[in-house]
């Protein structure tokens, strides 16, 4: 085993699932979830002993991010955010309603826009500041508030954090 | 509990699930930080299969002159072909350090690795032979655009080869006239030089004695002085001033490798 395998394999039991889980909710398929994840972690390890002493996991992300957005910008995009069908009959493991709210989730993150959709997963799944959602995604902070509002009044969300929304962007 | 509360519950689901099929994605790792390498070292020996001979110009590595409030570089300058030789961009530059018959210095180069289609700057520290200006070097080049955005960007770690030690050295956007590192406790000042092609880019780099890599006393090449491949450098608080000695931006996440 090569020096920083262990760290590596470390890293990557650690943060997979969240990272799977993000790509899930950015595209709404669990293989091409699996795929994003994956993909991140090979380029990560590919430059491990660079990254390992930074912020691996903000490398990872920003990685599987830029992978995701590039699918955007395919002309076809193999149904990179058709809803997976999911089963129509609850399971006995749905008693709480968990499979109604995934796919109460799914269906309704489908109706965001590529850019929307992104600012939200990272706002609010990764819990990042609107700052570093601007600088992950590229754009300006004014837009990650405007797409974020945006998205959440599409997703009849109310922010409820006592600050005002005023023409689609919070203050 | 609000509706964003049980929004961001609802995304947060179910994390759990097989786990990654870690045999499988060191393997393609390792595929790829090969594939990279050998795109790099295609490059540099195609530039100097077409250029085998020419002895580039040098410039003496000197203190940048005072700039207050420069620019950030908005785009890089064409490669010209006088640029061109053995794969320069720009004029490499003499940093002052000497290996047995080798002088070692810093050139820019521009990346084509079809790899990083954003990334268009490229730095390479070279021990350059009476023979061979680029006898043995390390490159190194952002993973991540911009790669001209203001503050630090790719840094080469140390390396050495049978014959020649290789300094830490890499790249600054922006009017630093300092750049200092903490190593082993120690706040230690890189040599630096501006960029023929544009004065806002500062190349810098340690002298070997001072930012190192942690050796490895089991090593043969330890008794012989030499740069051991072991530890990373112990290295933090990378810091840039400009001339009027106020603190620059550290800039985008850099990667040191």
């Amino acid at each position: 085993m090569a020096r920083g395998d262990a760290e590596f394999a470390e890293f990557a039991g650690a943060s997979f699932q969240r990272l799977r889980r993000a790509a899930y909710l950015l595209t709404g398929n669990s293989q091409q979830a699996e795929d994003a994840a994956q993909t991140a972690l090979v380029k990560t390890y590919a430059a491990w002993r660079r990254v390992q002493r930074q912020d691996p996991y903000a490398y990872t992300r920003r990685i599987m991010v830029n992978h995701l957005k590039d699918q955007w910008r395919r002309p076809i995009r193999e149904d990179a955010h058709e809803p997976e069908r999911l089963p129509d009959r609850a399971s006995e493991q749905d008693l709480a309603g968990d499979i109604t709210e995934q796919r109460w989730l799914l269906a309704a993150l489908a109706k965001l826009a590529d850019r929307e959709r992104a600012v939200v997963v990272l706002r609010h799944y990764f819990d990042l500041s609107e700052r570093d959602v601007a600088a992950e995604l590229d754009i300006a902070v004014g837009t990650v508030k405007s797409l974020n509002a945006r998205a959440l009044a599409k997703l009849r969300i109310s922010l409820d954090t006592g600050e005002p929304i005023m023409n689609g962007v919070t203050s | 509990m609000n509706d964003l509360d049980t929004f961001r519950t609802a995304l947060h689901g179910d994390e759990d699930g097989l786990p990654p099929a870690l045999d499988d994605i060191m393997s393609a790792g390792r595929k790829l930080r090969l594939k990279r390498r050998a795109a790099i070292a295609t490059v540099a020996a195609a530039a100097l299969v077409v250029t085998g001979g020419v002895t580039a110009t040098t410039w003496q590595a000197q203190a940048p002159p005072a700039r207050t409030g420069a620019p950030a570089a908005s785009a890089w300058p064409t490669p010209t072909a006088s640029a061109a030789p053995d794969g320069y961009w720009g004029l490499p530059v003499d940093t002052g350090i000497r290996q047995r018959n080798s002088k070692i210095k810093i050139n820019a180069f521009h990346n084509d690795n079809p790899a990083y289609p954003d990334i268009e700057f490229g730095i390479r520290v070279c021990a350059a032979t009476p023979t061979d200006p680029q006898a043995f070097c390390d490159n190194t080049f952002d993973e991540e655009a911009p790669d001209n955005s203001p503050g630090f960007h790719a840094i080469g770690l140390p390396s050495a080869s049978e014959n020649v030690n290789l300094p830490m050295y890499g790249y600054y956007v922006g009017p630093a006239t300092t750049i200092t590192v903490k190593s082993r406790g120690k706040v230690r000042t890189a040599k630096t030089a501006t960029w023929s092609e544009d004065p806002n880019v500062v190349f810098f780099w340690f002298p070997l004695d001072q930012v190192y890599l942690q050796a490895d006393k089991n090593d043969p090449m330890y008794k012989l002085g030499k740069v051991t491949k072991n530890e990373l450098p112990d290295t933090s608080d990378w810091t840039a001033y400009d001339a009027a000695g106020t603190k620059l931006p550290v800039g985008k996440p850099f990667v040191i490798g």
